[in-house]
């Protein structure tokens, strides 16, 4: 074994070790003869060099170990760190499949918007509600302001702008119609996204189609509506049929026997006595008529009427209810200024219902006309020491002065298929109420409608 | 004024509306019978005559437009003057069509009824008269000999005396007594006023 080297090579060991020039190596005989030569003449100093060695080596060895562990914990970190990384991105792949998942189960898109730069971005899930593919088609603001309805689209960009404009939240439901032809509900909500120095810098917002909630909704509402107005209907239109055939018939004859008695008396000679019997006719059949009213008014007093203590806010909200599918259908933005902590008033629920709603639906049919200003219906309660004052004001077409002090006389309507009843039932139940009803115009445009109850004091009748 | 045998018939169940009504037709010199129900009406006593209903639409039982429907399918065809408390135009409508003369909604004037009276007077006057010549016709027609009846459908064709002895190999002097005697007995003067009246038996 040539492992014990020659002082040269001993010599040269710290500088060649590095090389581990094989210098001794190459020539085996010559070296291993001077080496044993050497190893034979200098045994201690051989010895003390080998253990230098052996200090060396170990202390080196100890040094790459050092390393090695190093090296072996980096990279083991950097596999962890690599897993890691694994996992995120998995995890990120899965929230993404999830947040997809869960736009398409609740059939909500996303969006952002840039004013600045009117870069638009839309979700894969925006595009399918919105009937459109993500591959073939582009979106801008325009194209997707060219969507929304045609009945809606001037206000929903007006009150976008305006939220924008002012860096508010935009909350709105609007129809879209789809280029397949489809009309849908989306209900659209964003908010905005300021920057470090408090700039607007984009919107972020959803939209959910709401189509099929909507139409469920809509068919309840139009079922009740169409069930409250048909039973009033009846109601109404039975009582006037029978008033109309009861009044009728002794009308008939009051008229014929006038009729008669002028003849007779106008014959040659006149027969006196057939004219006298015909008038006394008339006076039977004109006390006929008058029962059959003094009747009627007992029938429609008998009329189950239960008067409690109510607070007229939530007779306000209930008619707030009944209407709002019609207030959304026809773009009507409804204000409510309710007293707080209103004192009760004795009324009878359902006529109270039956007057509010009335005069709801008169807003909501004066508006309905309206398209170039913005359709708001305001309703107010106020109360003051001895009464509740409530208020209902329309943006609508406005009636003028003439008509105003006409509207509440029965069968008095300016509507072309009216009946001019509401009204008048509305100021006899408010009468009958112990309160007043009157109408005034608006300074902008629209009417005002407002009655007055009284705490007490409710005329018996 | 209408002849005295004329008569205004009144169905209402309304007894204060029959009063006045027989008053103001009675004072318009016209006879008048009052009842208070279709059925009273169908057990009347029938009167030659001119005549016409004034009937109200809704009654207890049986309604004023089934009555109408009623006479109607008995072949008794009588002018009806409508009256009714409910101005109901779809009721109108179908009393109309079905025949009536007017529909009047109560109250309404008196010569608004009266107007309407003397029209459905006057209608049926028509009428009777029409079918009185046509019952004429008839018994006239019915005198005639089967031999006769031949031979006036062949005279109304058109045909010579000469032409319908041939076809029906008689001589042309039967023929012509024929002839005669079926004039006499249709009281036709001409042949085309025995084609008149022939034709109203088709």
């Amino acid at each position: 074994m040539p492992k014990p080297t020659s002082r040269g090579s001993d010599k040269e060991g710290g500088t060649t070790r590095k090389g581990r020039k094989p210098v001794a190596v190459s020539n085996p005989g010559k070296s291993s003869i001077r080496a044993t030569a050497a190893i034979a003449s200098r045994p201690r100093r051989q010895a003390a060099s080998a253990s230098k060695l052996a200090r060396t080596a170990s202390r080196r060895l100890r040094g790459v170990l050092q390393n090695l562990r190093a090296c072996a914990r980096a990279i083991q970190s950097l596999e962890s760190r690599l897993m890691q990384h694994h996992r995120e991105q998995d995890r990120l792949r899965r929230q993404m499949d999830y947040f997809a998942l869960g736009q398409k189960m609740t059939r909500t898109g996303c969006w952002a918007w840039n004013p600045a730069s009117g870069e638009l971005f839309w979700s894969r899930e925006h595009f399918r509600i919105f009937g459109l593919e993500p591959e073939n088609n582009k979106v801008s603001y325009q194209i997707f302001f060219q969507m929304v309805h045609a009945d809606e689209r001037a206000q929903v960009e007006r009150e976008f702008q305006e939220a924008v404009r002012a860096g508010r939240d935009f909350e709105r439901e609007y129809r879209i119609v789809r280029r397949d032809g489809q009309v849908r509900c989306i209900l659209s909500q964003a908010n905005p996204v300021f920057g470090e120095s408090r700039e607007l810098t984009e919107y972020v917002g959803t939209v959910a189609d709401v189509t099929e909630q909507r139409q469920g909704e809509e068919s309840l509402d139009s079922m009740q509506a169409e069930l409250a107005r048909s039973s009033r209907a009846i109601t109404v239109g039975q009582l006037m049929a029978t008033i109309a055939h009861e009044v009728n018939q002794p009308l008939a004859a009051l008229v014929a026997n006038a009729g008669a008695a002028l003849r007779w008396l106008a014959g040659t000679p006149p027969r006196i006595d057939k004219a006298r019997q015909a008038m006394t006719r008339i006076v039977r059949d004109g006390n006929r008529a008058s029962n059959v009213i003094a009747r009627v008014r007992a029938l429609v007093g008998r009329d189950e009427v239960h008067r409690t203590p109510l607070n007229l806010n939530s007779i306000v909200r209930q008619v707030i209810v009944l209407v709002r599918t019609e207030l959304r259908r026809n773009s009507i933005t409804v204000r409510a200024n309710l007293e707080q902590n209103l004192q009760p008033i004795p009324c009878d629920r359902v006529q109270m219902q039956q007057v509010l709603l009335n005069l709801v639906v008169n807003a909501i049919e004066a508006m309905v006309v309206v398209v170039n200003h913005p359709r708001l219906l305001a309703i107010a309660t106020v109360a003051d020491v001895a009464g509740v004052i409530v208020s209902v004001q329309d943006s609508g077409i406005g009636l003028d002065e003439l008509v105003l002090e006409r509207v509440f006389e029965p069968f008095y309507t300016t509507k072309p298929r009216g009946m001019g009843i509401g009204l008048a039932i509305s100021r006899t139940i408010i009468e009958a109420h112990g309160g007043q009803i009157w109408a005034v115009p608006n300074e902008a445009s629209g009417t005002t409608f407002q009655f007055r109850l009284p705490f007490s004091g409710t005329r018996a009748e | 004024m209408k002849p005295s045998s004329s008569i205004v018939y009144v169905v209402d169940d309304d007894v204060s509306v029959r009063e006045a009504l027989a008053s103001l037709i009675g004072s318009a010199a016209l006879n008048v019978e009052c009842f208070a129900s279709p059925q009273e009406f169908l057990r009347r006593r029938n009167r030659d005559g001119p005549s016409c209903l004034v009937l109200d639409v809704r009654m207890p039982g049986l309604s004023g437009l089934d009555l109408q429907r009623e006479l109607a399918r008995a072949g008794q065809a009588i002018p009806i003057v409508f009256i009714s408390a409910h101005g109901d135009i779809p009721m109108a409508v179908r009393a109309m069509k079905a025949g009536a003369v007017e529909f009047l909604a109560k109250p309404f004037r008196d010569e608004d009824l009266l107007d309407a009276i003397r029209q459905a007077l006057d209608r049926d006057q028509a009428a009777r008269a029409r079918h009185a010549e046509l019952a004429g016709v008839t018994r006239r027609y019915a005198q005639l000999t089967t031999r006769q009846r031949q031979i006036a459908a062949k005279i109304i064709e058109g045909k010579l005396t000469k032409q319908i002895a041939a076809e029906l190999t008689l001589s042309e002097n039967t023929i012509k007594i024929h002839r005669r005697r079926i004039m006499e007995k249709m009281g036709a003067a001409n042949v085309a006023s025995l084609v008149h009246l022939m034709e109203q038996l088709v």
